[in-house]
């Protein structure tokens, strides 16, 4: 069964890929849609949170990089004409660039004041954005007239538009199944071990010669340039961004996301993002209560199920493993 | 003949407690050389000061005449001299051999881009240090593990490990703190052989240990530190005569 | 420069450091006993803020006896969330503050279905003017720049002048050491948390009647209590306080003389400086 394991991956990624290229166009119901693009956008946040996570820094500086991604992208578009396509690349650059300058002084700091340090910095850029530089940012009403992508045009090939939402869905769909490669990549290289080992025993893997303020700038970094991307795409898909969009509260949403699922591997904050999101429709009913439960089932999960959804899981799989395995065979009862 | 290591009048101070005074020591290529003093007599925050977890009050630490005072615990390992740790410190959530891997760090230059794409080339070379890795496995005993979670390992395989992980990250100057510790005879005497390989390897060696015997008896030279400051100096024949050393034991 | 201005400035910019300082206080006593920092420590002062608005402002309770509940309520707080929510987590601090963000939640939405989300404004307590010096000001100002004093004075003497305090500075340097010494450090550990939110409780009482009350003003008073405790240094009591008056001092300053505006910016660029220059901050010790 071992060996079989990587081909049952391929195949469930593969289907689920499938499935989320399909069920939207099926639907076509703009609600739906909606919340696709949303559950893709948090996907692109919590999994490169947990890059970071996953390096024993706990940051809450991913709701002001998105903010900084989202906002200057709107800015490039709206007020100097750049294309998305343009924008796009330079707005991950920017939440990048913030990340290098704001991680390098800090992460050198121990991890709850590391995390104090970056909630403050999250609290600190929507004030600021809302209250200065007005013209280029809008104020506390926001940045509006944030335009879709332009259509990709290849004369006589093909033109594809972004003017429906569910176009843009599968632009988002496209950069969000990136995202993923490149931290499930990151994760299996070297690159990964080295975070693992860092998070695992910092002290140890100094002794073999791990810089460890290195490898950490270079997730947070890393995690900055698609916090900033998912900002933009956020900004571009509503057309407008306001200082409220990426304030405290998205950032405990993202926590919630991300705990819930699970980090011990990337698909649990996937997990988590679609389970929660999903789930919020029901829990809609309950009008301002939402937030209270989510408090509530935030405090569950750290307390009975630290290992999150994806934990529950694997502890699942490995229990029907032993229980279905025959050992006389080695085949399946 | 150059020494490999230099420790100059190396004083370390926390606060108004003078850890380590006035601390001179000389280490020469291929010694075993055996650290000892009672409980709290610094041995611990020397290997700290040595391997720049501590930034040292005063004093020098050459090796191979280069000035590495002052640098950070990766920049030291980079230099050539790793560390064991006195707890049993591993990659819990790895494998053996995983472990030994990430160890090798110095070895392998990390590129980005090739690690992401994963090509060949980067698969290739994955492929040298994973049999490097098997082979220390094997030098050290280890290599039936080796796909075993370094959590589960009995605690004698894990201080094993902690060893195999300082290898791997190839030093010339290896620094054993207190590898004996919580093993029984049997895995003591594995230890000591394993040291002694280690050392008949090329590699210096220098050991703080509580188990006499055993100091005794793998060291070429004995250095006694009591109080923070070098009491004696010699073979472990004439330490175990040395009036100051028994009085230095006794007294605690 | 108006005297009367910079008189009232200043006035403005103490009591700001208090309020400021009294909060940062109390998380770091938190924080050292616990390694763990309460991010709902806003909302408890928030709910302070409430018990000000109903007892003092709608039941015309006695101020002070409305300054010592909210100090009850605050502390029984304390002890809840102690119990329930950071003690569990003891062995892994960085749940605990995480689940702290979900308590946030929790106690904006009990506050918002019970009290309603609209602003509410507290009457003065010291209305009118007081003159000083020749010039006209804020009595109400005054008065709680003077109560946040007497609380200032109170838990100075209560951490370095008592036996308790002594007990709680033990637990807070080394936890096993205390333990050992006879100190009962889970007793301590809610009496720190018990502590820190009464503080904080109370600091919303008295402040209410400065701004506005409503379930969502617990944000801005931890925002600038982290501020004060990344200026004044982590783990530091006197930090906090050098913290609290440069930070009090700066906005109080800028409030009169510029405007609010201006004042975010402070935050940040305070913030980034510090970061930038000696991120350990003012007071900070090494760990």
């Amino acid at each position: 069964m071992r060996s079989k394991g990587p081909i049952v991956r391929i195949i469930i990624f593969a289907s689920i890929l499938i499935l989320s290229i399909i069920i939207p166009a099926i639907i076509q119901d703009p609600y739906w849609t909606d919340i696709f693009i949303f559950i893709l956008i948090f996907i692109i946040l919590s999994t490169s949170l947990r890059l970071v996570i996953n390096t024993g820094q706990a940051t809450f500086a991913h709701p002001a990089l998105a903010a900084i991604g989202g906002y200057c992208s709107g800015a490039l578009t709206v007020i100097l004409g750049f294309s998305f396509w343009e924008a796009l690349p330079i707005a991950g650059l920017a939440a990048a660039l913030i990340s290098l300058i704001i991680g390098y002084p800090t992460l050198r700091i121990k991890g709850v004041y590391f995390f104090l340090i970056t909630f403050t910095f999250t609290s600190l850029v929507g004030v600021l954005v809302g209250n200065f530089w007005i013209p280029i940012f809008g104020g506390w009403k926001g940045l509006i007239n944030i335009p879709r992508p332009n259509p990709i045009i290849i004369p006589g090939l093909l033109m594809i538009k972004f003017t429906t939402d569910l176009s843009y869905y599968y632009l988002v769909l496209f950069l969000t199944v990136m995202t993923i490669w490149v931290l499930y990549r990151v994760e299996k290289s070297r690159f990964g071990w080295v975070f693992r080992a860092i998070e695992n025993a910092d002290l140890l893997a100094e002794s073999v010669g791990i810089n460890l303020m290195k490898y950490k700038l270079l997730a947070f970094v890393i995690a900055g340039i698609f916090a900033g991307i998912a900002g933009c795409l956020f900004a571009h898909y509503q057309k407008i961004i306001t200082p409220y969009d990426f304030d405290l509260n998205f950032g405990i949403l993202l926590f919630i996301y991300t705990v819930v699922g699970g980090t011990s591997t990337i698909v649990g904050p996937i997990l988590g993002v679609i389970f929660l999101r999903i789930l919020a429709h029901p829990l809609r009913q309950f009008g301002i209560y939402e937030t209270m439960i989510l408090g509530f089932i935030l405090i569950l999960f750290l307390r009975f199920i630290p290992g999150g959804l994806i934990g529950l899981l694997e502890r699942i799989v490995g229990f029907l493993e032993t229980k279905l395995h025959d050992p006389k065979t080695g085949g399946f009862i | 003949m150059q020494a490999e290591m230099e420790i100059l009048k190396l004083s370390k101070a926390f606060g108004g407690l003078m850890a380590i005074s006035e601390f001179d020591l000389s280490v020469s290529h291929g010694e075993l050389l055996g650290l000892i003093g009672p409980n709290g007599a610094g041995k611990t925050t020397f290997f700290n000061v040595v391997s720049g977890v501590y930034r040292p009050t005063k004093g020098r630490i050459i090796c191979r005449g280069k000035d590495i005072t002052g640098l950070g615990p990766d920049k030291i390992a980079a230099q050539g001299i790793v560390r064991t740790f006195q707890q049993t410190l591993i990659f819990s959530n790895h494998t053996v051999l995983q472990n030994v891997l990430v160890a090798t760090h110095l070895q392998s230059k990390l590129v980005f881009w090739p690690a992401l794409f994963n090509t060949s080339h980067y698969q290739e070379r994955e492929r040298k240090t994973s049999l490097r890795a098997l082979e220390l496995l094997d030098f050290v005993g280890l290599v039936h593990v080796k796909q075993e979670l370094a959590n589960n390992l009995p605690h004698g395989y894990q201080r094993v490990l902690g060893v195999a992980i300082a290898l791997a990250a190839n030093p010339f100057i290896l620094l054993l703190d207190e590898p004996m510790t919580g093993m029984n005879q049997e895995e003591t005497e594995a230890m000591m052989d394993l040291v002694k390989k280690i050392n008949q390897s090329g590699t210096t060696v220098l050991i703080v240990e509580h188990n006499m015997k055993a100091v005794m008896s793998i060291c070429s030279r004995v250095v006694v530190l009591n109080f923070g400051q070098k009491v004696a100096e010699g073979s472990p024949e004439e330490i175990s005569k040395n009036e100051a050393v028994i009085q230095a034991y006794l007294g605690t | 420069m108006d005297f009367a201005i910079f008189l009232q400035a200043t006035i403005d910019a103490l009591m700001i450091s208090m309020s400021y300082i009294l909060v940062a206080l109390g998380l770091t006593l938190m924080f050292g006993i616990l390694r763990v920092f309460n991010f709902a420590h806003g909302e408890v002062y928030m709910i302070g803020g409430f018990v000000a608005y109903y007892f003092y402002g709608q039941f015309n309770m006695n101020y002070f006896i409305t300054l010592v509940l909210s100090l009850l309520i605050g502390g029984i707080l304390g002890l809840i969330f102690e119990r329930l929510i950071f003690r569990p987590f003891r062995e892994r601090p960085f749940n605990g503050f995480i689940a702290s963000l979900g308590l946030i939640w929790i106690l904006q939405t009990i506050a918002a279905t019970s009290f309603g989300v609209l602003d509410k404004s507290v009457p003065a307590v010291f209305p009118g003017v007081i003159r000083a010096l020749g010039v006209s000001l804020s009595a109400e100002r005054l008065g709680a720049l003077t109560i946040g004093l007497f609380m200032g004075l109170a838990m100075y003497l209560l951490i370095q002048r008592t036996r308790t305090g002594k007990a709680l500075r033990a637990v807070a340097q080394d936890r096993e050491a205390a333990s050992l010494q006879g100190v009962n450090v889970n007793r301590m550990t809610a009496f720190a948390f018990a502590l820190g939110s009464s503080l904080a409780a109370a600091v919303g009482a008295f402040m209410s009647s400065i701004y506005l009350v409503n379930p969502f003003i617990g944000h801005m008073p931890v925002v600038k209590a982290f501020i004060v405790i990344i200026l004044g240094g982590m783990g530091s009591l006197p930090g906090a306080v050098l913290g609290g008056i440069i930070l009090g001092f700066i906005e109080g300053f800028t409030a009169i003389y510029f405007n609010i505006g201006t004042v975010s910016t402070i935050n940040f660029v305070v913030v980034i400086f510090i970061l930038l220059v000696r991120p350990k901050g003012l007071l900070g010790r090494e760990e």
